[in-house]
């Protein structure tokens, strides 16, 4: 049998990452004694309480408690785990615990996030990849910053005015109908967050600047990546080029009419069949049965500013599929 | 198969028993090249009022009522229309979207009653008594029609889909993510919730918009082109065919009768009115 690839499961991008490559042992998935729940317990509880409550878990079957892990629900999309139980894993209870003043005691739907984003990430690792502990503190740090990013959105409803972009724009910045344009490629001013007038994905990419997760530098290089494309190929080379640099991770595609169908995570980018067809950002909740997001756009309201809205809603007045992925800052 | 009947045409007109010929641009993407650039004809809503006729509006001047002359003159600061509802000619909502939010106007004896603005998702009626239904939340304010003040609040469930009110109870389909169910949810005029999950995956993968509700609260769908409802033990049948339709314009009637519309050399409301 030939030696599998050894991960360290660490968020994409997280500066604080270690090294990639490991050689201790991987955790085998649902084991009754999770390292990252023992390292969290001897953090919170000391290590003689620890060398206890292990030692009666040995001693005595009657308290030996029924333990899960974020590995047992491995090739299960993110979206259909439910709360419960990732509340039930061992990875869930270490994160809970890991907080000490002054730390910002970590919520349950942050843990949550954590667990569904690391749960994704191990689903889309190569077959025969196997995993050592994982750096729970760096998958938080990725869902408090989606978090942000989604937050700042929700903030935004009810400000704004959608216009939409076209080659003209790119070609004439200064003298384009978006504030985000002309600030982009124009020389304009950081636009007002009340008044902002820009696109669809103009909306989540000024949320995910204003929450600190993209530099002003790195989304000119998009625009003007997208610029050069455009008068290389032009027609859809721009939102093209927009689509391309904001992903990361593999696509996944939500049916409202299947169950069990994925569905996005708190601070995904949806698109309505591409970019250059319409883009949103997920909240992370279901509402009336419906998946949530924030817009900017017209449909299916009439409204020109930010609203919250579903992609059922908007299925009402445009066309699939929906694509979701984790987004690129 | 059950085949669509014509049950009226209103023709193209700028009198009043006609609707003025209107277009709006399409949903434009966030991209948009010039030649995509295009009109299409304005949606138009079809409701029945309590006398059984048949009333259709896009939105603009006016609306129609079908069969027997008879029209609503729209005021001229109607915004964008998102959902009407008629009991008469002389009583009837309009609910359209203002800068702060979605405004309800109400009228009585073909005069203004009261108006309200805020997060309304649909306006129902039934029999004269008139419902709110919030958008981003579970409540459903009955109100006075005469005043508009809320006279009773129910609250439908978190998962509860688009509702419909039938003899005073309000429908909706539910969703329940978790289970990967869906069923019926309805709503009684006390507060009482009652729910009945649809096992198996055809029922769930049907009742998506568009849906409707007969009097025995059997929801109706449209897919692809054909129409469906699902029996109480969750059974869907396939019934009809409405061919190339605007999925936001069916409409079901108490009596299972289906009603879409077919935009063309004047409007055209059609029905498909299924056994049983």
């Amino acid at each position: 049998m030939g030696r599998s690839a050894l991960t360290h499961a660490t968020p994409s991008g997280d500066r604080r990452a270690r090294a990639a490559e490991r050689t201790t042992p991987p955790r085998r998935a649902g084991t009754a004694t999770g390292l990252t729940g023992v390292l969290a317990l001897q953090r919170a509880a000391g290590n003689a309480a620890t060398a206890t409550l292990l030692g009666r878990d040995r001693r005595d079957p009657a308290v030996r408690v029924q333990r899960s892990a974020i590995a047992d629900h491995m090739k299960t999309d993110p979206s259909q785990v439910t709360d419960a139980q990732l509340d039930a894993t061992d990875e869930f209870k270490a994160l809970m615990a890991s907080a000490k003043p002054p730390a910002p005691k970590v919520k349950a739907e942050e843990a949550r996030l954590a667990l569904r984003l690391l749960l994704r990430y191990l689903n889309e690792l190569a077959p025969g990849t196997v995993f050592a502990p994982h750096d729970l503190d760096g998958w938080l740090r990725l869902a408090r910053s989606r978090s942000a990013v989604a937050a700042k959105a929700e903030g935004a409803v009810g400000t704004g005015e959608w216009v939409p972009l076209s080659p003209v724009d790119v070609r004439g910045p200064t003298t384009s109908g978006s504030d985000f344009m002309k600030w982009m490629l124009g020389g304009g001013a950081v636009p007002a967050v009340a008044t902002v007038k820009g696109n669809c994905w103009e909306m989540v990419m000024f949320s995910a600047f204003r929450a600190g997760q993209i530099t002003e530098d790195r989304m000119r290089e998009i625009y003007t990546k997208g610029q050069a494309a455009d008068k290389a190929r032009g027609g859809f080379a721009f939102p093209e080029t927009i689509e391309a640099e904001l992903r990361s991770g593999a696509e996944y595609v939500y049916d409202p009419a299947k169950a069990g169908s994925p569905r996005p995570l708190r601070g995904d980018i949806v698109i309505f069949k591409t970019a250059a067809g319409h883009v949103a950002l997920a909240t992370g909740k279901t509402v009336g049965g419906e998946v949530e997001i924030i817009s900017h756009w017209g449909p299916p309201h009439h409204n020109l500013k930010i609203e919250t809205t579903t992609i059922e809603e908007l299925l009402k007045s445009t066309t699939g599929p929906v694509k979701f992925w984790s987004p690129r800052w | 198969m059950v085949a669509a009947t014509t049950l009226a045409t209103v023709p193209w007109s700028d009198g009043p028993t006609g609707l003025p010929r209107r277009t709006e641009p399409a949903p434009q993407g966030g991209w948009t090249l010039p030649e995509d650039v295009r009109l299409v004809p304005s949606p138009v809503h079809v409701r029945r009022d309590a006398a059984g006729d048949l009333w259709v509006t896009h939105g603009a001047v006016r609306m129609v009522r079908c069969g027997r002359p008879g029209h609503i003159e729209l005021p001229d600061d109607t915004g964008p229309m998102l959902d009407v509802a008629v009991v008469s000619e002389r009583s009837y909502g309009l609910m359209d979207r203002v800068d702060e939010g979605a405004r309800v106007r109400w009228y009585l004896d073909g005069a203004p009653a009261w108006e309200r603005v805020g997060d309304f998702r649909t306006l129902l009626t039934d029999d004269g008594r008139v419902w709110t239904v919030e958008r981003h939340g579970p409540a459903v304010d009955e109100r006075d029609a005469g005043t508009g003040e809320p006279v009773r609040t129910v609250r439908r469930s978190l998962d509860a889909g688009e509702p419909f009110v039938v003899d005073g109870r309000l429908y909706a389909v539910f969703t329940d993510v978790d289970a990967g169910q869906r069923g019926v949810e309805v709503v009684e005029p006390d507060g009482t919730v009652r729910r009945s999950p649809f096992a198996g995956t055809e029922p769930y993968a049907w009742l998506v918009h568009p849906i409707g509700f007969d009097a025995a609260g059997r929801p109706y769908a449209v897919r692809d082109g054909s129409v469906a409802r699902v029996t109480a033990d969750g059974r869907v049948e396939v019934v009809g065919d409405v061919g190339d339709l605007s999925p936001r314009l069916l409409r079901v009637d108490p009596d299972g009768q289906v009603l879409f519309v077919v935009v063309g050399e004047g409007v055209a409301v059609r029905s498909l009115r299924l056994g049983g």
